[in-house]
């Protein structure tokens, strides 16, 4: 092709830009028109969700998110499914820390040994771990609820922390390894010639160097175990041990239907990981990208 | 090694315990919740599940479900990925924002969805209408085939931004010298796309390719609180049977059977994937992925 003129080229340049900035909206539309969806309704009154066509502006009425929250305040046993949210909440946050906690001192250690030794199995195991990634949860369930209902386990927290592990631990280890593998063997060497332990180098000088891979492997956890349904929903049916995604799911079905309390609740649960995500955003793409992205 | 030994113990006890129990469990008839013991049936159970007539057609619709999920995201995946190929005023904030679907649970990602497709008070139906798309409002979950096609759009939309992000990094490794070869050799955008850009990507291609495949295969919640399987078996994708079949049916056995066949295709897949990937890199020079 002969090249274009002036014109034609800068014709060209607006139309590409143009639609540039078209999929760059639609994008944006695309992801943040269902949130949309959703604050909409939590912010509607009951009566007002109720209209066709609906609202297309917020009006600004709280009292879905109060009645959440008010439920937690007061002494009575849950009545309604709402009244599950606040302590599914809590329940959630103390089992997805104690996976996220577990998960950073089993992998730490597990990734600095398959970085730095070579003992049998020290090459093959971590990519039978990341391979582990690929077994579908549901294998897991059938074994998990006989293992943990023989063990009394079952509808407590307890059970579930176990259950979360099996499915974290090994890419955790493999992320942590990953991380292990950037950091060079020379500074373990010079702070051995200084006279540190084993010990002393992994705990005082490669682990603190390994912050963003402890940062990632928590993070990480933290939003697979707070995220979980299917062993939450298996393993813990009882209310007072009940988490947050079977907490949730309670709502939508509901005989009388408020809409607004779905919403609110759906928002509620979603916080945590919305917001941690958002804050590490870096540490999770790029943690994640270098478990997936080095087979 | 004594530092590897927490991990290797949670792993040999909490995944490969439990995967040879299924697998033990699979190979026998046990109700859930009776007290009777486990009684042999050898691969009874296998035989059952192969011959059950929800199989073939819950086969069948999760492999176009999987499918489908997997083109969208791949296609959306990539127009955005290029979109955001370039700087612009803002591309940090949008870059941010991206990460919002993936961070959700399934269970959101359902409540969510059931909501904007609601039949009668959801915002979809009613923007539809004021647009005069639609003059009656559509009951989006009373079709199997439309129930579907909704399931695979809300998971279409949850991946794509983490596809979009996964693209966008490789895309960001591709040699502008490369690019420029190609003009000068007269290929137009499209060509260069096919012939330069997605031949160095292809590797992230794959591995969001499987990504998408796996998260598709392993539809669950959404179909909990969307569907329920109905109407009929419409919608029962395998996860949702074996679901049914071991927690509903109380049929462990052929629940575990169920499952460790999907565990074996998930694990057949895997390993093309990785002989796919494997495959040319050594070829390839100094590349990291």
């Amino acid at each position: 092709m002969i090249a274009a003129g002036g014109h034609g080229r800068t014709a060209r340049r607006i139309a590409v830009r143009a639609l540039r900035a078209g999929t760059v909206l639609a994008l944006l539309a695309w992801v943040l028109l269902p949130f949309y969806f959703l604050l909409l309704v939590a912010l509607t009154s009951r009566a007002d969700s109720l209209r066709t066509p609906p609202r297309w502006i917020p009006a600004m009425d709280f009292g879905s998110f109060r009645k959440i929250l008010d439920s937690a305040f007061s002494s009575a046993p849950p009545s309604n499914p709402s009244d599950l949210i606040v302590p599914g909440m809590q329940n959630s946050a103390v089992v997805a820390v104690c996976v996220a906690a577990l998960n950073i001192v089993i992998a730490s250690t597990a990734g600095y040994a398959f970085a730095r030794f070579r003992f049998p199995g020290s090459r093959t195991v971590p990519g039978l771990m990341l391979g582990s990634q690929l077994v579908p949860v549901f294998a897991l369930v059938v074994p998990f609820y006989v293992m943990l209902h023989s063990l009394g386990l079952t509808d407590t927290r307890a059970g579930v922390v176990i259950a979360h592990l099996g499915f974290t631990v090994p890419f955790s280890v493999w992320m942590m390894r990953a991380y292990f593998n950037g950091i060079p063997v020379e500074v373990d060497r010079a702070a051995m010639i200084d006279g540190c332990t084993r010990w002393q180098v992994f705990a005082r000088v490669v682990l603190p160097l390994a912050r963003p891979g402890i940062i990632s492997v928590g993070l990480f956890s933290f939003m697979v175990s707070w995220n979980d349904f299917l062993f939450a929903l298996v393993l813990n049916s009882r209310t007072d041990a009940m988490l947050i995604q079977p907490a949730i799911s309670g709502l939508y079905n509901v005989r009388e239907q408020s809409f607004g309390i779905m919403a609110a609740g759906t928002l509620l649960a979603a916080l945590p990981t919305m917001l941690l995500a958002l804050v590490s955003q870096r540490f999770l793409v790029r943690g994640l990208t270098s478990g997936v992205g080095k087979v | 090694m004594a530092m590897a030994m927490p991990a290797l113990v949670v792993t040999l006890l909490l995944l490969g315990y439990p995967l040879v129990y299924s697998f033990w469990v699979s190979l026998h008839e046990q109700t859930l919740g009776s007290r009777a013991p486990a009684r042999w049936v050898g691969f009874g159970n296998y035989t059952a599940v192969l011959g059950d007539p929800v199989f073939l057609p819950s086969l069948t619709r999760t492999v176009l479900f999987a499918a489908a999920v997997v083109l969208g995201t791949l296609l959306l995946g990539t127009v955005f990925a290029l979109a955001l190929n370039q700087e612009f005023r803002g591309r940090s904030v949008v870059r941010g924002v991206l990460i919002l679907p993936w961070s959700l649970s399934q269970i959101t990602l359902a409540l969510t969805f059931g909501w904007i497709f609601n039949s009668t008070f959801g915002p979809l139906n009613g923007a539809l209408q004021q647009a005069g798309v639609i003059d009656k409002y559509v009951a989006w979950f009373a079709s199997g085939r439309v129930a579907l096609t909704v399931m695979a759009v809300a998971f279409v939309w949850s991946l794509v931004p983490f596809a979009t992000l996964l693209i966008l990094g490789a895309l960001q490794t591709v040699p502008e010298d490369l690019h420029k070869a190609a003009r000068i050799d007269g290929a137009g955008p499209v060509r260069r796309f096919f012939f330069v850009t997605l031949p160095w990507i292809r590797d992230t291609v794959l591995v969001v390719s499987v990504l998408a495949l796996i998260n598709a295969f392993l539809a669950f919640a959404l179909i909990y609180i969307l569907t329920g399987g109905g109407p009929g078996t419409e919608t029962t994708l395998l996860s949702w049977w074996g679901y049914t079949t071991a927690f509903r049916d109380l049929d462990l056995g052929k629940g575990a059977a169920i499952f460790y066949l999907m565990t074996l295709a998930m694990v057949l897949l895997a390993a093309l994937t990785a002989l796919v990937i494997r495959g040319p890199r050594r070829n390839r020079e100094g590349r990291t992925a």
